[in-house]
């Protein structure tokens, strides 16, 4: 037999063991109710789906061809209605706290269907993430109390992510590019706050929410070592909204410019600066480079949810037109080589699904999510009087305690090797799923024809909508190169990543 | 009939590359809003009197029978900055070759000759269907020596701006589809609104439906397959010139953006990976001109099977452009996904001209049936 010493040598060679069995080692570490909830989250989705998102598909994308300003507030105020937008809050912060996985599962379906709408929901978590990510729980708190209320009231409070400037978009994801790119977005440290002046683009849902976690940095010339993350609020002075993109698909889905004019933040919306990054382990650079791979990590992974639902959808119509169109005298679904192709398509869904589930189990052992599903804390948030969650927690998250002890945990707790993975297995779900997604939307075309091309069948809609996917949240080369940084070069001392 | 002259290509070519620079390009974006935005009737009209139309019809028809290389090298200029006018015309051209197929001379002479303006030149036909394929919805009654037509066709192209149409139906007793000359401006057809598609938006589509409509016989019954065959068996390769054009746009435009952008302070051109991207694309641009070029020699001199080798090549392009383009978005990013920057038309252009004349799997096959 091995002896440990062995195993453990054996287990370290490439690649790592512990990069190969996330779901493995997750399993036996999770909570076996999140399983429920997330049969309950899918089957959720699929009424939404029915009852909401397929009535109104047709409809949206020919308003939007029309009138490409259209912005869609009665989508946005249903899914309000439906809870969706508190679904995945956690209780702590006085959502509805359901697994935050389980939000992979529900895009899936809804993206399935129109991953414009799915995005009207979904990026809305990007935000939250986004902010969850600073663990400036006081902020976090308060935050999260206007989306509640926003539920309560029927006056919907979506956050969006501002993180693309026109100069910079690659460079914004990246710190070994940062340094070297222009950056034009600066938060300047001023009496009570940060005075702000740049612009932002191409922000998902920003024309439609209320918050805006904004990236920005104190300083341009040394930008990946002066990371601000600001909390803006719509309506606040210096901050305006500009055009809206006209797109290709995903055309429900606004993607706004974010202007802002000498806008001044208060200490109190500032979600991290330098000077908290000082007081952490990590230099500055490392840990603006920590942050964006631990945010990255959960919704990279998520946008191969998105990929995956797209895949699906192409999958979808192509398999319905198989099934109900004669092609030569007999069903297209009878030939061999169209099943040949309707297998490849349904398999280019089912590895991508594997991608982003296998994903969210490194972020639920190594990242952003490995708090909430720990089996005691998950049990005792879950079954814990919502009173006395509502009198406990809010002490402790709205003391500078709760933002030290979320850092420690999170931030310094977090080991290299667990940023490589998360990071890396997130990059790979987002360009695995979204590929998967224009790969179908081209296959099925090719399977559909004449048909194939016109609005009504969907399958040319997912072809549109399919492309921004492999473009946002970091090119795919990016993220090919994202992957090859944490899990391959880490092996080979003398490879350097985004030099050539 | 006679294939154009080296010089004559050339000149072809520079008036097509201008006519795409100066009256295409400049709204181009608007075109393609169609139907939400105008439908460039006059730009169309412009190119009619530019005998754009009129390449491979035969001298006896007032055509210029400059030959199949010469529609090929018009239309990839084209298609270079806007694809929508290629595709009118190449429409067009499909029903014009098959009824040359259908040797219907007499009924093309009276379509052509007296044609003033495009829209009484050009014909209304459904060029992303091969009804061999998928079976017209279309019944044809006989009664008093007048064929009558009664049913659906899906996705007629130019069925909304043509007098007349060309349509593939069923007469009892024949197993096999016939074709039909329809007068689109009757009462008895019901034109639907423009159909909302993938691409092309100013080459428009709509359903028809027809409710006894008078119709003329198209050569004989139940031989529509043999004459889409033959009449399209040399316009598969229009199709992939059409590909191809929009193909080197999408490199054009690349290029151009991936010289100006930085990031990580250096242009984009500099970074290896998307040399590699860009390098592909240039490759498949290399290889779909030889493709096309070799298809057009086989089918001028009737080389022996020239059929399959222009199917082929076409299938081949096609295909290359499709994924080109999508590379094409790739490459600009954000911004080429973006209406205001041409590149995104790319994408659906292509991948919408890949269906013309039938299914591609389909396509491919046929390649192994000749």
């Amino acid at each position: 037999m091995l002896t440990r010493a062995e195993i453990k040598r054996y287990l370290e060679r490439e690649p790592k063991v512990a990069d190969m069995i996330c779901s493995l080692k997750a399993i036996s570490k999770q909570p076996k109710a999140m399983t429920k909830e997330t049969e309950e989250v899918v089957a959720l989705a699929r009424r939404f789906n029915d009852q909401v998102v397929r009535p109104r598909i047709a409809d949206l994308d020919r308003t939007m061809e029309a009138d490409p300003d259209f912005l869609p507030h009665d989508f946005v105020a249903e899914a309000n209605r439906w809870g969706l937008y508190t679904l995945w809050i956690p209780k702590i912060f006085g959502g509805r706290g359901y697994n935050l996985p389980s939000l992979s599962y529900f895009i899936e379906e809804i993206s399935s269907a129109c991953v414009a709408m799915a995005n009207l929901i979904g990026v809305h978590y990007l935000g939250v993430g986004a902010l969850i990510a600073s663990w400036q729980t006081p902020i976090i708190q308060r935050v999260f109390s206007e989306v509640v209320v926003g539920e309560r009231s029927v006056k919907p409070c979506l956050i969006s992510l501002a993180l693309t400037s026109p100069e910079a978009g690659t460079d914004m994801q990246e710190t070994a590019l940062m340094d070297q790119g222009n950056m034009t977005c600066l938060a300047r440290k001023v009496d009570g706050g940060y005075e702000v002046n740049g612009t932002k683009v191409f922000i998902s849902n920003g024309h439609l929410s209320t918050w805006h976690i904004l990236i920005a940095f104190a300083d341009l010339d040394r930008p990946s070592a002066n990371l601000v993350v600001l909390a803006v609020k719509t309506g606040m002075p210096g901050f305006s909204f500009g055009r809206r993109e006209h797109k290709m698909g995903q055309k429900g889905c606004p993607a706004s410019e974010l202007i802002f004019d000498d806008c001044f933040v208060p200490d109190e919306n500032v979600c991290f600066d330098p000077t908290q990054a000082g007081k952490l382990k990590r230099t500055p650079s490392q840990t603006t480079m920590q942050l964006i791979d631990y945010l990255m990590a959960a919704s990279r992974t998520a946008v191969g949810a998105f990929g995956t639902g797209v895949a699906r959808g192409a999958f979808e119509a192509a398999l319905h037109f198989a099934a109900e169109t004669e092609v030569e005298g007999k069903f297209l679904i009878n030939h061999g080589w169209a099943q040949s192709m309707l297998a490849q398509m349904y398999h280019n869904v089912l590895v991508s699904r594997y991608a982003y589930v296998e994903g969210n189990y490194a972020v639920g052992i190594d990242g952003m999510y490995r708090l909430l599903q720990l089996k005691p804390l998950y049990y005792m948030i879950r079954y814990l009087p919502k009173a006395i969650l509502q009198k406990l927690v809010p002490e402790l998250m709205n003391r500078s305690l709760g933002t030290w002890l979320m850092r420690k945990i999170h931030c310094d707790g977090q080991s290299e090797e667990q940023i490589q993975r998360t990071s890396g297995l997130g990059s790979m779900a987002k360009f695995c799923g979204t590929d998967a997604a224009v790969k179908n939307g081209h296959m099925a075309l090719d399977l559909m024809g004449q048909a194939g091309l016109q609005q009504e069948r969907l399958a040319e809609k997912h072809f549109r909508d399919a492309k921004l996917l492999q473009i946002y949240e970091g090119t795919n080369q990016l993220n090919r190169l994202n992957l090859f940084k944490c899990l391959i070069a880490r092996g080979y001392p003398q490879a350097q990543v985004f030099v050539d | 009939m006679f294939a154009a002259t080296e010089k004559e290509m050339q000149l072809l070519g520079r008036a097509a590359s201008e006519f795409a620079r100066d009256v295409l390009i400049p709204e181009r974006e608007l075109h393609d809003r169609f139907p939400f935005g105008p439908f460039f009737e006059k730009i169309v009209d412009k190119a009619f009197e530019l005998d754009f139309f009129h390449l491979i019809l035969p001298e006896e028809l007032e055509g210029t029978g400059m030959g199949i290389a010469a529609l090929c090298r018009l239309l990839g200029e084209l298609a270079r900055e806007d694809a929508s006018l290629a595709a009118i015309i190449f429409t067009t051209n499909v029903a014009h070759s098959i009824l040359l197929a259908a040797g219907e001379v007499q009924m093309l002479r009276e379509l052509s000759t007296d044609a003033k303006h495009a829209q009484e030149f050009l014909i209304a036909f459904p060029v992303f269907n091969n009804p061999s394929e998928i079976a017209p919805k279309v019944f044809a009654e006989q009664t008093s020596g007048k064929f009558k037509l009664q049913g659906q066709v899906d996705y007629l192209v130019l069925g909304s701006i043509a007098r007349y149409g060309l349509i593939p139906a069923f007469i009892e007793k024949s197993p096999l589809y016939s074709l039909f000359l329809v007068d689109l401006q009757k009462p008895s057809a019901q034109v639907s609104d423009p159909v909302l598609s993938l691409g092309l938006h100013a080459c428009p589509a709509v359903d028809v439906v027809f409710d006894g409509t008078n119709s003329r016989q198209v050569g004989n019954i139940g031989s529509g397959p043999a004459y889409f065959e033959t009449g399209t068996a040399k316009l598969h390769l229009a199709a992939a010139a059409i590909a191809a054009g929009i193909m080197k746009g999408a490199l054009q435009a690349a290029l151009a953006y991936c010289k100006q952008r930085d990031q990580g302070g250096r242009k984009i051109i500099d970074w290896s990976e998307l040399q590699m991207l860009l390098a592909d694309m240039a490759m498949q641009i290399e290889v779909s001109d030889m493709l096309i070029a070799e298809g057009c020699r086989a089918t001028e001199t009737r080389a022996k099977g020239w059929q399959k080798r222009a199917l082929a090549a076409a299938v081949h392009v096609q295909a290359a452009a499709a994924q080109v383009t999508t590379d094409g978005v790739q490459a600009m990013g954000g911004v080429g996904y973006m209406k205001d920057f041409g590149q995104e038309k790319r994408m659906r252009d292509a991948k919408h001209i890949q269906a013309s004349l039938g299914l591609t799997p389909l396509k491919k096959l046929n390649i192994l049936r000749h």
